[in-house]
């Protein structure tokens, strides 16, 4: 049938959505090693994060921008060649890949400390992924505006009972501000991938955007204000109300918190499971966007007309890597395994393609230049 | 024909879609349902030593308890269990463990093995959603200390941590068994006469809960718990314990809890008393309304000390001179609110007298320390112990009055 | 014949000189001859077949026969055509010496206007020059309004069967079709399901023409267009579409035209039919075509850029696209304060989330996450249920289940029987079922919510949507509680978002971000003098409501 409305492009303000839900959705078991390395200058530390990984990002963009219309899994191949473009492609997929399996796996063993006592990962895991396929299953369009029907639904009460835990926040606890150790804030900025982790979406995402009058530019970075804003909120109120020490000591600071609020004359208690599902709105969007992005980026690299076939390849290989992650060991390194990969990308290799394509495109107009 | 194909092709994914589906509900079996009558609310957890009530218990005679591998008992939980069907008619309460409550017990090495011990007296999974509050023996706690005592609580995915902490001389079962005169159920009771009642004097008026304890286990901070002690068939909040670290130190009364809540700026409407010079023996009392305190660290090379700055605005409550005072009197006003100041500055002075030798504190000297001089704490830290008992601390009161009532 | 009889009588005369035995072969040969002429008359029946056959073959496609000159010949043909319809009446008369043939249908046709405005004047005829052909016959003679020439039998046949009169006459290959329906219909009356309290009490009737008069009253604009389509290879319902035609989106009108001419079925009885023919997922539990009985509701259609169809017989209008928001708008939303409206929208949102959601929340809370509930909350519910017997999710079955029935039955049962089965139902089953402990007295309110819910839904099918998905959401609940609950309402936000109505997204300007300024319509309804574009879901040629 002649789908009379054509949903393939994208707004930048959908862009800023679909890359803020991807930042915010993932977002637990990841502070605790920021607040490890950044102590009371935790929060310094997720703004200098905000920064750097905003650079990267930024850098992302201005290479699309050196290709119009094409994602980079179409013109990295051409330009580097066929194995290194697209061994960069699978480097991309492979550090999505373990994020959404270590955000799967978190988001389980939350559903499962809280909502339930007996019932196994591996159901929860399964259940998720399974709404999370079939959104994927779907066009880009449904995609888009399931993202943004999560996005306005679920966000604004999910902030609204984050920011109810103020009603147990003590400033004095925030103190000192200004942290001794600069060197902590640092690891702690890099630390704080896993926050921003998301945003290589604009690789694939870029030429979908119509060219008005926000540049993308500016949607990404408003992007990265809300979800910086976000992230701060938690920082403020993990070490607000619960104490540097005992944010650390907690294995789901947020919920803690959200857990021992009280509501004086509601009829609202235990908000923990409302916010739970909330939250785990997010998480979908988030994993489902992660799936996509993998399953798209390989049916461009293969040439593909669609990308729904990787991803029912795709979904098996997440359950099992989020499954194999059970062990609260593997958990941490798999965590581990996150950021590295995703530094490595985003801080390493993107700017070095980056600076290759450039320096290709400077020797090949030289070299016209000359023939002419 | 497309189309054709196409619909098939649809209604194969449907079909697909309906076995994933119903595989998904087949294998999730219901590990988690449990009815919601059909779980034990427990109201309130009582815990004591292992060996306390062990005489009164069935089948104690018969078998000695089941074997350990782990060390011998250690604890003895008594849980206050709702009992369900009497809410209609609000009147037929019956004797013997509280009414609208049953107890159960268990013992063992572990809080953990001590709550499977009890499901022996239970037709129920004990369920610890609405857990109110939890009472220490004074024994267990200075046998094994807080953090044993609490880990289980903080730890385990149903515990919340709202429930309220309490801590008592005597066997903390007992206090389940008495039935409150409200009609509540005592756990219940328990916890609103710990979280609804800003104007009790017994209270610390700061938080007691397990989430507040376990925060402060985290940071090695001091901690206050409120005492409850049983008397005649009821029980009272009187005193509180204070513990060092997870250390038990000793009681209180309501004086020291009065000075600390001065210092801590959470008094919400103390009323305090003060002789009348023009007619001694008779006391004049002033309610507080508001109440601010600014602490400030002052520190110069090793030399510490602390200015504490109060003001505080309220009201002329009651005057037991037989004789009417001009209260709206300038002279009579100052004076007045000299006097109120005197003796909030007395009651913090006791407090600190007592709480420096014991090296306890509860009162942000720490922490402010560490937030507004974090470079001289980070030089001190290892000597605070030392510093502490004898630092200075100024203390400087304002009292405003701000009404005398509806008499002059 | 004549001959025949005259060579019997040679035959007799010859007899008296011819000897007998003779006279017996002679009587042989004719008994002979007399087989072989009954032989030619059956080859004479047979070639006459097959020559009627021939000439069928000879008429166009689609059409019994055609035409001839010879009103004997048209009228066997039309009496063939007709055979065994007793309610077709012919009429035959003369006029101006030539003989003439009027076919009707009785009931259907006005045969008053018949009588005054074609027996008269052609009984009165007396030049034959005025019957040279149709065109004549129509501009002399008749005083009739509607007239027009029918070429080909099949228009002239369907004609008569829409309750128009067919009038041939010798010697004119070509019959004229009268416009004189009259038949038995119902008045034009209030509506019955979507009634305002401050508006328009008129409604769409069975009958196709007043509706598009309904239409036609309340726009006079010519670029409001009305095309008229048959459908149902048998019924031939008329069908017409209409929408305004500078304001369409593009390619909307061919689209809708493209799935319309591909529906392939013997008959149209409801507009439902035709709407599951045109939808693009017939599977799916949501009504995908907005439908409404009010001439003014599809007029705002049609001038949102949106397409009607109007199907004879049926006395609601489909219009096309349609979106989850226009599903939860009522006329009266338009009659009221728009900060009564908006609120009343809010409402109904809610109500649709509730009327889905409601009793699978009772069942992850009770028998998963009691721990949701405030601690007194917790305790009185427990006591409630302590008495009855059944896991939460029985006891929801069981009500569900008696939820149904009851709304199955005040459906079916004659109206004078209702409000016995009210009290049958609402009063001794509600009361009772608490008082037998098979469910506790909070289900019943929660169910009972959940009804109400579910009727405070604008669009009757919304409703019954909603209470489809209620029975899945129950089960995911019944299997993973709150967690089940959640997952369940992801997935029919994806099945919403992933819904298309004729290409448009089903839930229309609601959450997307490039529509945001469609909500001025959506979620809440702002004063009409600000309401200043069409929404842009529907891709209106003109967003722009004033001026051009």
């Amino acid at each position: 049938m002649a789908n009379l409305e054509v949903k393939t492009r994208m707004s930048p303000l959908q862009l800023a959505i679909v890359i803020a839900i991807l930042m915010m959705g993932i977002s637990g078991h990841v502070m605790e090693p920021i607040m490890e390395a950044g102590g009371h200058g935790t929060w310094l530390a997720v703004l200098a994060g905000a920064a750097l990984f905003y650079g990267a990002a930024w850098l992302m963009i201005k290479l699309g921008e050196l290709f119009p219309d094409e994602s980079f899994a179409e013109y990295l191949p051409r330009v580097l060649g066929r194995w290194p473009g697209g061994a960069v492609v699978w480097l991309f997929v492979f550090a999505t890949f373990l994020w959404s399996g270590f955000a799967l796996q978190g988001v389980s063993r939350e559903i499962t400390f809280f909502m339930f006592d007996r019932t196994p990962f591996e159901v929860v895991e399964a259940g998720m992924l399974l709404v999370c396929v079939y959104c994927c299953l779907q066009d880009w369009g449904t995609i888009l505006r399931v993202i943004q029907f999560v996005f306005i639904t679920a966000l604004p009460p999910w902030l609204f009972l984050l920011a109810v835990s103020l009603l147990r926040f003590r400033f004095i606890n925030l103190l000192p501000l200004w942290p001794e150790d600069a060197a902590g804030v640092a690891a702690g900025a890099l630390h704080c991938w896993n926050l921003f982790q998301g945003y290589e979406c604009v690789l694939l995402l870029l030429p979908l955007v119509y060219r008005g009058n926000v540049r993308p530019a500016k949607a990404v970075a408003g992007a990265f204000a809300l979800a910086t804003g976000v992230f701060l909120l938690r920082v403020v109120l993990d070490i607000g109300v619960l104490t540097l020490e005992g944010a650390k000591n907690s294995s789901f600071p947020m919920l803690t918190i959200v857990r021992t609020v009280e509501i004086p004359g509601t009829f609202l208690e235990r908000l923990d499971t409302y916010f739970l599902a909330f939250w785990m709105q997010g998480i979908f969007a988030s994993l489902t966007l992660a799936l996509y992005m993998m399953a798209q980026s390989l049916a461009l690299l293969y040439r593909f007309a669609d990308h729904r076939p990787f991803v029912l390849a795709l979904a098996p290989a997440l359950f099992i890597l989020g499954d194999a992650a059970h062990h609260v060991r593997v958990f941490e390194w798999l965590r581990t395994a996150t950021e590295w990969s995703g530094l490595a990308f985003s801080l390493g290799v993107m700017p070095l393609v980056y600076a290759l394509v450039l320096w290709r495109r400077r020797s090949r107009d030289a070299g016209q230049g000359k023939g002419t | 024909m497309p189309d054709r194909a196409k619909g098939r092709r649809r209604g194969r994914r449907a079909v697909l879609a309906a076995v994933l589906a119903a595989v998904c509900l087949l294998t999730a079996g219901c590990w988690d349902r449990v009815e919601i009558q059909d779980r034990a609310f427990v109201l309130a957890v009582a815990v004591d030593v292992a060996e306390e009530g062990a005489d009164r218990e069935p089948g104690r005679a018969r078998v000695e308890g089941y074997a350990h591998a782990a060390p011998a008992d250690r604890y003895r939980l008594t849980f206050q269990v709702l009992r369900f069907g009497e809410a209609k008619d609000g009147q037929d309460r019956k004797g013997g463990g509280g009414g609208r409550t049953f107890l159960v017990t268990g013992r063992g090495p572990a809080m953990l093995e001590a709550v499977r011990d009890a499901l022996g007296e239970s037709s129920k999974g004990l369920w610890f959603e609405n857990m109110q509050v939890l009472i220490l023996s004074q024994k267990v706690a200075e046998r094994h200390g807080l953090a044993p005592l609490l880990d289980f609580f903080r730890r385990d995915g149903e515990m919340r941590g709202r429930a309220q902490l309490y801590i008592t001389p005597g066997e903390a079962a007992k206090l389940l068994e008495i039935a409150p005169p409200s009609g509540e159920p005592g756990g219940v009771f328990l916890a609103n006469v710990a979280r609804r009642n800003p104007k009790d004097i017994h209270l610390p008026t700061v938080r007691t809960d397990i989430s507040a304890a376990s925060m402060a286990l985290d940071n090695k901070a001091d901690m206050i718990i409120p005492a409850l002690e049983a008397a005649g068939g009821t029980m009272k909040v009187k005193g509180t314990a204070l513990f060092k670290g997870d250390k038990f130190l000793g009681y209180q009364d309501e004086y020291f809890i009065r000075g600390a809540r001065f210092i801590r700026a959470n008094e919400k409407s103390v009323a305090i008393s003060f002789e009348c010079k023009a007619h001694p023996g008779s006391a004049v009392t002033f309610e507080l309304f508001r109440h601010q305190t600014v602490l400030t660290p002052h520190v110069e090379g090793d030399r510490v000390r602390f200015t504490l700055d109060i003001a505080m605005r309220g009201n002329l409550d009651e005057i037991q001179c037989r004789h009417q005072h001009d209260t709206l009197d300038a002279e009579y006003f100052e004076k007045a609110q000299k006097l109120v100041a005197a003796e909030v500055e007395r009651s913090i002075r006791h407090t600190l007298a007592i709480a420096q030798p014991l090296g306890w504190e509860m009162f942000f000297f720490k922490q402010s320390l560490r937030a507004y001089k974090p470079g001289d704490w980070e030089r001190l830290k290892d000597r605070w112990e030392e510093i502490y008992p004898t630092v200075p601390v100024e203390v400087k009161v304002r009292v405003s009055i701000i009404g005398v009532g509806e008499h002059k | 014949m004549g001959r025949r009889r005259r060579r019997v009588g040679d035959i007799l005369r010859l007899s008296a000189s011819i000897a007998p035995a003779a006279l017996t072969a002679a009587a042989g040969r004719l008994q002979g001859l007399k087989r072989l002429l009954a032989g030619s008359q059956e080859i004479v029946d047979g070639l006459a077949d097959i020559a009627d056959r021939l000439r069928k073959v000879a008429a166009p496609q689609g059409e019994p026969f055609i035409f001839t000159t010879a009103l004997a010949e048209n009228e066997r043909l039309l009496r063939q055509t007709f055979q065994d319809c007793d309610d077709v009446k012919f009429r035959k008369f003369t006029t101006a010496g030539k003989s003439g043939l009027l076919v009707y249908l009785d009931g259907m046709a006005d045969v008053d206007l018949l009588e005054k405005q074609v027996l008269e004047p052609l009984l009165k005829l007396k030049e034959p020059g005025q019957l040279a052909d149709m065109e004549t016959i129509a501009g002399r003679v008749l005083t009739a309004a509607a007239v027009t020439v029918a070429g080909g039998a099949g228009p002239g046949v369907e004609s008569v069967l829409t309750g128009n009169a067919l009038l041939l006459v010798d010697g004119l290959a070509a019959g004229m079709v009268v416009g004189a329906v009259k038949h038995v219909k119902r008045g034009i009356q209030e509506p019955k399901t979507e009634a305002v309290a401050r508006g328009p009490h008129d409604a769409f009737t069975e009958t196709l023409n007043d509706n598009i008069v309904l239409i036609r009253r309340r726009a006079r604009d010519a670029n409001i267009k009305v095309r008229i389509f048959q459908l149902g290879e048998r019924s031939k319902t008329a069908v017409a579409l209409v929408y305004a035609a500078d304001l369409v989106k593009p390619g909307l009108v061919a689209e809708v035209e493209r799935r319309l001419s591909r529906i392939r079925t013997d008959q149209v009885l409801f507009a439902a039919q035709v709407e599951e023919f045109i939808i693009d997922h017939p599977w799916s539990p949501f009504p995908q075509t907005f439908v409404t009985e009010r001439p003014d509701s599809m007029l705002a259609s049609l001038y949102e850029g949106r397409v009607g169809l109007l199907v004879d017989n049926t006395p609601h209008a489909i219009v096309m696209p349609c979106t989850l928001p226009s599903l939860l708008q009522s006329a009266e939303d338009f009659t009221v304060q728009p900060a009564v409206a908006s609120l009343i929208r809010l409402t109904r949102y809610i109500a649709a989330v509730l009327g889905i959601f409601l009793p699978g929340m009772y069942v992850a809370i009770v028998s998963y996450n009691p721990g949701m509930l405030p601690t007194s909350l917790a305790i009185s519910i427990a006591e409630l249920r302590a008495r009855t017997p059944y896991p939460a999710f029985m006891e929801v079955i069981i009500m569900e289940v008696i939820l149904e029935l009851f709304q199955e039955a005040v459906l079916r049962i004659p109206q004078k029987i209702a409000p016995a089965a009210s009290i049958v139902g609402g009063f001794v089953i509600g009361t009772t079922i608490v008082q037998a402990g098979l469910v506790n007295a909070l289900l019943v309110v929660a169910t009972a919510g959940t009804a109400i819910a579910s009727y405070t839904m604008p669009s009757y099918n919304l409703g019954l949507a909603l209470r489809w998905l209620r029975i899945p959401t129950i089960v995911a609940a019944a299997v993973l509680g709150v967690y089940g609950l959640v997952l369940a309402y992801l997935a029919i936000v994806i099945h919403l978002c992933s819904l298309r109505s004729f290409g448009e997204s089903f839930l229309g300007g609601v959450f997307d971000v490039t529509a945001a300024e469609d909500m001025q319509d959506k979620l809440v309804r702002v004063p009409v003098p600000r309401m200043g574009s069409r929404p842009k879901a529907f891709g209106p040629q003109d967003r722009s409501r004033v001026g051009d």
